[in-house]
C-alpha cells in the first residue's frame, strides 16, 4: 500500500509543471462538481391497515314517498324522493273583496240613497268616497246611503264576516258610517253596524223606515282611519249572534266592541255592503272591503307547517305585511287586519334564518285565505350508532345536478343540526350542514324539505357525503348518499 | 489510458466521500423532523390508530384500522417540520411497497400546509413509485400528513405498505 502511494507521489513529482497545473485544475473541477451534487435523504415509514366493522349504519326510515336503497353493508344509499310541491291556496273564503283599485261603481257595487248620493271613486287614492256636502238627503231608509254588492252570500254559509276601512274626511257631530247586512234589499230589511263621530257605536235592526238599537257603546272618531269588523251567525246554533268591533288602523287598538243577538231578519246577510248617514254634510272614504264565508278575514292561515316555522307575507315591493309562526297544530295565522287584500303578494316560509320555502308569488292574498304547506320535514335516511362512543355527524354536498327551468329549495340536515344544507334553484347556498351529536346506541335521521316549482321533468340529483367522527379525534368516516328529487 | 482510469477512480472516491459527509452533516444538524401532534399517537380514538416514531424522529410506524366500508380519513397523522432557520427543503415520497389488497379501493397520503390546511399534494399508496414534484418546505415551516382509505370489503382484513419520505436541499434534480 505504501509502495502504491509512493508510486502515485513519484508520478506527480515527475510530471512537468504544466501538467501538474492541469491535474490541480482537474481536481478542483471534480471538487466543485461534488459540492453541487444532488443529495437526497430518506426517512422510512411503514403503514399497516386492518379494516374493521363500521360503527354507524344507515337505515331505511320507511317514510311514505321515500324509496331507499341501501348497499355496501348499509353504509351507502340511493334515495328517491318525491317533491311534495309547495304552498297551495286551498280555501278562498272571501266571496267579496274590493280594494277599489278599479272603479266599483261600474257594475259590481250598487249605491242606494237619494237622487244625488255623491258616491264617487277616487282613482288616485283608490278608495270610494261618499260626499253628502251637497245636502243630499233622505232618499232611502233613515237617510242611509248604502253601497251593496251584487254578489250574494254563498248558500250554506253559517257565518258571514265583514271588514271595511273608513275615514271621515270632513263633517262631525252625529254622523256615522258602517257595515250593512241585508236580509232583503227590496224590502229594506237589514242590520247595520254603526260608528258615529260622536261617542257611540251601535248594532241596529232596520225594518223599512224603522229601527231598533240592539246594542250601543261609547267610542269617538278622531278623523283617522279605522277598521270596522263584524260577524253574524246566519243559522243555528248561533243564529242571530252578532259581534262588531272598531279598531284604529295604525295601532290596531280596539276602540269599541259590541255583541247582540237578534234573529228577526233570519238568514241575514244575504247581501252585504257599507255606507253611512246621508244628510249630515259629511264626506267619508271607504277602502278594503272584505266579506268572508265562515272564515275571519282578519287572518290568513297557513296549515301543514312544522312547529316553529314562520310564514311571512310581503307585498310586491317586499315590504312585510304580516307574519305568523306555527304552533304545535302546524298552523300559522297571519293577522292582516290592516291590509286584508294584498295584490302580487309573496309568501315565504322560514325556520330562523333558514329558507324552508323561498318567496312564492301569488296574484293576491286575501284575508280568510287558507294555504296548505305541502313541504314536509321528511326523514329520508335513518342513522344508527352501534358504537359505545358518541359521534359528531354532518352532511356535505359533493355534487348537484339540476334540470333547467326549475326553481325552489331543498334543505337537508342531520338530527338536530341548526344549519342545513341549503339549495336554492341550481345553486348550493350552504354546502355543509352544521354538526349534530349521534349518541352511542342512538338512532337519528337525515331530514329534508323539498319544494320544487314547477316540479321538474327530470330529477334533481344530489350527491352527498355523510360524515361522522369522535369530537376529540381527527379521524373521520364518510359514506356516500345519492338523493334524487322527483317532481 | 492509465491516466484516464486514475482520474475516474479519483472522481468516484471524491463523490462517495462528499456524499457521505453531506448525509452525516444533515443528520447531525437534524434540520428536518417528523413528529406527531398527539391526536393520533398512542391514543384510542375512532378506530384506535397508532403512530410510533423512532427515537431519532426519522422512522415512523403507523398502524390504522379503517372501517371496511366507506372512506376513513386520518387527519394530522404526522408532521414534517423544517427546523432550519434559513434553508428551504424539498419534499417527496417514494412508495416501495404499495397496498395491493383488492379490498382497498383507494389509499392516499395527503400533504397539507400545517398552518393553513391548504392542499400541497397527494401520493397514491396503491402503486409503487416516487412522487417528486417536489413540495417545498420553507425555513421553520411545517407540513401535515393525512391518510385516507376507501375500503370495500365484506369481511375484516389487513394490508401493509412501506414508503419513504425524501427530502433534499435542492429541487432541480429528481431522486435516483
Amino acid at each position: 500500500m505504501v509502495e502504491r502511494l509512493y508510486r502515485i507521489y513519484s508520478f506527480f513529482y515527475n510530471l512537468n509543471y504544466y501538467f501538474k497545473i492541469l491535474m490541480l485544475l482537474l481536481l478542483l473541477l471534480i471538487t466543485v462538481a461534488v459540492a453541487t451534487a444532488s443529495v437526497f435523504i430518506y426517512y422510512p415509514a411503514g403503514i399497516t391497515t386492518s379494516w374493521v366493522n363500521p360503527s354507524v349504519v344507515l337505515l331505511d326510515p320507511g317514510t311514505s314517498g321515500v324509496l331507499v336503497h341501501l348497499y355496501e353493508d348499509d353504509t351507502a344509499a340511493d334515495v328517491e324522493v318525491a317533491s311534495l310541491g309547495c304552498l297551495v291556496l286551498v280555501e278562498r273564503n272571501a266571496f267579496i273583496y274590493d280594494d277599489f283599485s278599479t272603479n266599483p261603481l261600474l257594475g259590481r257595487l250598487t249605491v242606494l240613497g237619494s237622487s244625488r248620493p255623491g258616491a264617487s271613486w277616487d282613482s288616485v287614492n283608490q278608495y270610494l268616497v261618499f260626499d253628502a256636502t251637497n245636502s243630499a238627503s233622505g232618499g232611502y231608509n233613515l237617510d242611509h246611503m248604502i253601497a251593496y254588492y251584487s254578489t250574494p252570500t254563498p248558500s250554506g254559509t253559517d257565518r258571514v264576516y265583514l271588514m271595511v276601512k273608513t275615514l271621515r274626511l270632513s263633517g262631525a257631530n252625529g254622523l256615522w258610517k258602517g257595515l250593512f247586512l241585508f236580509q232583503d234589499v227590496v224590502q229594506r230589511n237589514y242590520y247595520v253596524f254603526m260608528f258615529w263621530d260622536t261617542p257611540n257605536t251601535g248594532i241596529s235592526r232596520i225594518v223599512s223606515n224603522g229601527y231598533v238599537r240592539l246594542a250601543t257603546s261609547s267610542a269617538s272618531d278622531y278623523g283617522i282611519w279605522y277598521v270596522q269588523w263584524g260577524v253574524r251567525d246566519r243559522i243555528s246554533p248561533g243564529n242571530g249572534y252578532m259581534e262588531y268591533k272598531v279598531y284604529e288602523l295604525d295601532t290596531q287598538n280596539i276602540v269599541s266592541s259590541l255583541t247582540a243577538t237578534d234573529d228577526v231578519h233570519q238568514g241575514a246577510p244575504n247581501y252585504v255592503g257599507f255606507g253611512g248617514a246621508l244628510n249630515r254634510r259629511e264626506v267619508l272614504a271607504f277602502d278594503d272591503f272584505v266579506a268572508c264565508a265562515d272564515a275571519n278575514p282578519q287572518f290568513v292561515n297557513v296549515t301543514g307547517l312544522e312547529f316553529g316555522w314562520t310564514v311571512y307575507l310581503r307585498d310586491n315591493r317586499g315590504a312585510l305585511v304580516a307574519q305568523g309562526t306555527a304552533g304545535s297544530d302546524g298552523v300559522a295565522s297571519l293577522n292582516v287586519l290592516t291590509r286584508p287584500i294584498v295584490r302580487n303578494a309573496r309568501l315565504e316560509i322560514r325556520q330562523g334564518n333558514i329558507a324552508i320555502l323561498p318567496a312564492q308569488s301569488f296574484s293576491e292574498v286575501i284575508g280568510g285565505d287558507v294555504y296548505e304547506c305541502r313541504i314536509k320535514d321528511t326523514s329520508i335516511i335513518g342513522l344508527q350508532n352501534q358504537d359505545s362512543k358518541d359521534y359528531n355527524v354532518y352532511l356535505r354536498v359533493e355534487n348537484l345536478q339540476t334540470p333547467s327551468g326549475y326553481s325552489g329549495s331543498i334543505n337537508l340536515w342531520v338530527g338536530s343540526s341548526a344549519t342545513p344544507i341549503q339549495i336554492v334553484g341550481g345553486s348550493v347556498v350552504v354546502g355543509t350542514s352544521s354538526t349534530a351529536t349521534l349518541y352511542s346506541g342512538a338512532t337519528a335521521f337525515i331530514h329534508g324539505t323539498f319544494s320544487l316549482t314547477p316540479p321538474p321533468s327530470t330529477p334533481v340529483v344530489l350527491t352527498l357525503s355523510f360524515h361522522y367522527y369522535i369530537p376529540s379525534s381527527e379521524v373521520e368516516v364518510e359514506y356516500p348518499i345519492t338523493v334524487r328529487v322527483h317532481g | 489510458m492509465k491516466i484516464s482510469a486514475l482520474l475516474a477512480s479519483l472522481l468516484n472516491i471524491a463523490l462517495f466521500l462528499c456524499y457521505t459527509m453531506e448525509i452525516t452533516d444533515s443528520l447531525s444538524q437534524r434540520l428536518l423532523y417528523l413528529y406527531v401532534t398527539g391526536t393520533n399517537t398512542g391514543v384510542r380514538n375512532l378506530s384506535d390508530a397508532e403512530v410510533n416514531l423512532s427515537e431519532e424522529s426519522n422512522t415512523v410506524i403507523i398502524t390504522l384500522h379503517p372501517y371496511r366500508r366507506g372512506t376513513t380519513c386520518y387527519k394530522d397523522v404526522l408532521r414534517i417540520s423544517n427546523r432550519d432557520t434559513k434553508k428551504t427543503y424539498y419534499i417527496g415520497f417514494s412508495v416501495d411497497t404499495a397496498f395491493d389488497d383488492a379490498a382497498i379501493a383507494e389509499a392516499e397520503l395527503v400533504v397539507r400546509d400545517a398552518t393553513t390546511g391548504a392542499l400541497v399534494g397527494t401520493v397514491n399508496l396503491r402503486s409503487t413509485g416516487t412522487t417528486w414534484s417536489p413540495w417545498s418546505l420553507g425555513a421553520g415551516g411545517q407540513l401535515r400528513v393525512d391518510l385516507r382509505f376507501r375500503v370495500s370489503s365484506d369481511a375484516s382484513g389487513s394490508d401493509s405498505a412501506s414508503i419513504q419520505l425524501i427530502y433534499s436541499p435542492q429541487s432541480a434534480e429528481s431522486p435516483p
